[in-house]
């Protein structure tokens, strides 16, 4: 079994994603607030609300990076093969 | 009591009544009662009084009486057994099987046959009656002429004239006199009517007081006894269902509205318990104040599926005390986020929409409300009832308005059985009004 490295650089670049998604959210969330009427003391009350969503947003995300990652591979592989 | 007993208190820390819960012992509630704090409390419920030197009481003995030591009798016992100021010296009673139970927690008391002698005995300083209601007249005229201090079970008596009587044979002789009202000392009565006299829930505008029960009330006897044991069923010896239930019910509304109805309709019949009572065991009453606002009473003792409740309607919220709950008309929308997210899923999934329609009713309310004290009351007021009483006895300070509120929960469920018998109309008699609330007594008539 191969062991998994993950470097810290890695590690930074997932940071930054799941910051990105975190802002998402709750840029999202001042929408809602114009939207359905709010409080603007929401824009910290939800924070929770708005991790969680971002959590999920940024899970999705991984996934389909995933997805995506694993058939570039495969294609760049077989064209690899084929030269 | 036992150190070991606890309730728990709410202290109310922003003007929208967001409750911290603290849990604190009877001792030290008993202490607060002398802060600022605690002193609102007695402003909707003056009665607490009754606990405002309980420090100085200590190491007093109240030498207690029971007359009539049935189940109720008993049960009161239980609490009085507990509390190290209170001792049952004697009991009365003409069921022997009442008095070998009695007995069996009090082995040491003195047991009289007749209420006469146990009056007549000078080592007791008050007594407990708890008979058939046909008989509370007699031995609570005797009891407060005796000079002794009185707790009398509730209905006070069988005629509102009779309960006249002894709340006047109360205020000449100027021994003490408790009736058992027992949600008076409940702890969530006690603080929701705080918040009701506050205007937490706006103006109370409705109150719908219920009891259903599914049993027949009656109890194993030999047919010689059977009067006797079933007292309750009997129209020459109770009122029925208004003096054994409506009466505690009835004393929420004209506490929480602070005002007494003047006038009283109904209608009384057995429909189901068809076994030779005397009793209604289906009544409806509707009490009517003098500003239009209704107080309705039923009683139906074949279905329980409803249980028992006071709902108090107010304009701002509701207030179920027996649930120990209460709900505002309004709530707090969720967050604007979770509404955003909420209308997304409904846009993505739900079927084509349609416009409401105009004649559409209002469906009950579906909000969880919140909880006046706690999710499980742990007491109905009983035992600090007669702690109350215990403390008032040694001070020999009758706390204020305790038997005022209790007159009229007598007289409220004595008027209402009239209005079940003759009905019609009733109106609340001048000449048994007392100066209290919204009645002014005319002493001409």
């Amino acid at each position: 079994m191969k062991d998994i490295v993950i470097k810290k650089q890695r590690i930074k670049v997932e940071f930054y994603i799941f910051l990105a998604c975190v802002v998402a959210m709750e840029l999202l969330n001042v929408y809602a607030i114009v939207v359905e009427d709010g409080k603007w003391s929401e824009l910290f009350m939800s924070l929770g609300y708005v991790c969680v969503a971002a959590a999920v947003v940024y899970v999705v995300l991984a996934v389909v990076r995933l997805v995506v990652g694993f058939v570039w591979h495969k294609i760049a592989a077989k064209g690899k093969k084929r030269e | 009591m036992d150190d070991g007993d606890f309730f728990t208190i709410f202290v109310s820390v922003n003007e929208h009544e967001v409750m911290e819960k603290a849990s604190i012992t009877r001792r030290e509630f008993l202490k607060n009662l002398g802060l600022a704090g605690a002193g609102v409390l007695m402003a909707s419920s003056p009665w607490l009084s009754a606990f405002a030197e309980s420090d100085k009481t200590s190491g007093y003995k109240v030498k207690i009486g029971i007359i009539g030591p049935g189940s109720r009798g008993q049960f009161l016992m239980s609490f009085l057994t507990k509390n190290p100021k209170a001792d049952i010296v004697a009991l009365c009673d003409i069921y022997q099987p009442s008095i070998d139970e009695a007995l069996k927690m009090v082995p040491k008391a003195k047991v009289y046959r007749d209420y006469r002698a146990l009056l007549d005995d000078p080592n007791v300083d008050a007594v407990v009656i708890t008979t058939p209601l046909d008989r509370h007249y007699e031995m609570a005229l005797a009891a407060l002429d005796a000079g002794k201090d009185l707790f009398c079970e509730k209905a006070l008596c069988y005629t509102l004239a009779q309960c006249y009587e002894v709340y006047q044979k109360h205020l000449s002789t100027g021994r003490i006199l408790f009736v058992g009202q027992q949600r008076l000392f409940d702890p969530r009565y006690i603080k929701v009517m705080k918040m009701i006299h506050d205007g937490t829930f706006g103006s109370i505008n409705a109150i719908r007081a219920y009891w259903y029960r599914n049993n027949n009330w009656r109890r194993e006897a030999p047919p010689e006894l059977d009067e006797l044991r079933n007292w309750r069923l009997y129209r020459q010896h109770s009122k029925g269902l208004m003096t054994e239930l409506a009466c505690h019910q009835l004393q929420t509304g004209t506490w929480a509205l602070r005002q007494i109805p003047n006038k009283v309709m109904g209608h009384g019949a057995i429909t189901y318990w068809k076994d030779g009572r005397t009793v209604y065991d289906n009544i409806s009453c509707i009490y009517v104040f003098d500003n239009g606002v209704k107080m309705t009473y039923d009683s139906v003792i074949s279905n329980k599926f409803y249980g028992l409740e006071e709902k108090i309607l107010g304009s701002k919220g509701t207030v179920e005390p027996e649930k120990g709950k209460y709900y505002f008309e309004e709530t707090e929308p969720a967050a604007a986020f979770i509404r955003l997210i909420n209308d997304i899923e409904h846009d993505i999934f739900d079927a084509v929409p349609f416009a409401g329609t105009s004649w559409e009713p209002e469906s009950a309310n579906e909000n969880k409300g919140e909880y006046i004290l706690g999710k499980s009351p742990k007491e109905d007021g009983t035992s600090l009832m007669l702690d109350a009483f215990v403390e008032a006895v040694i001070s020999q300070k009758q706390p204020e308005r305790v038997t005022e509120e209790a007159y009229y929960s007598s007289a409220l469920s004595l008027l209402g059985h009239q209005a079940l018998e003759e009905e019609r109309v009733v109106t609340f008699p001048d000449e048994y009004k007392l100066n209290y609330l919204n009645h002014v007594h005319n002493s001409i008539l």
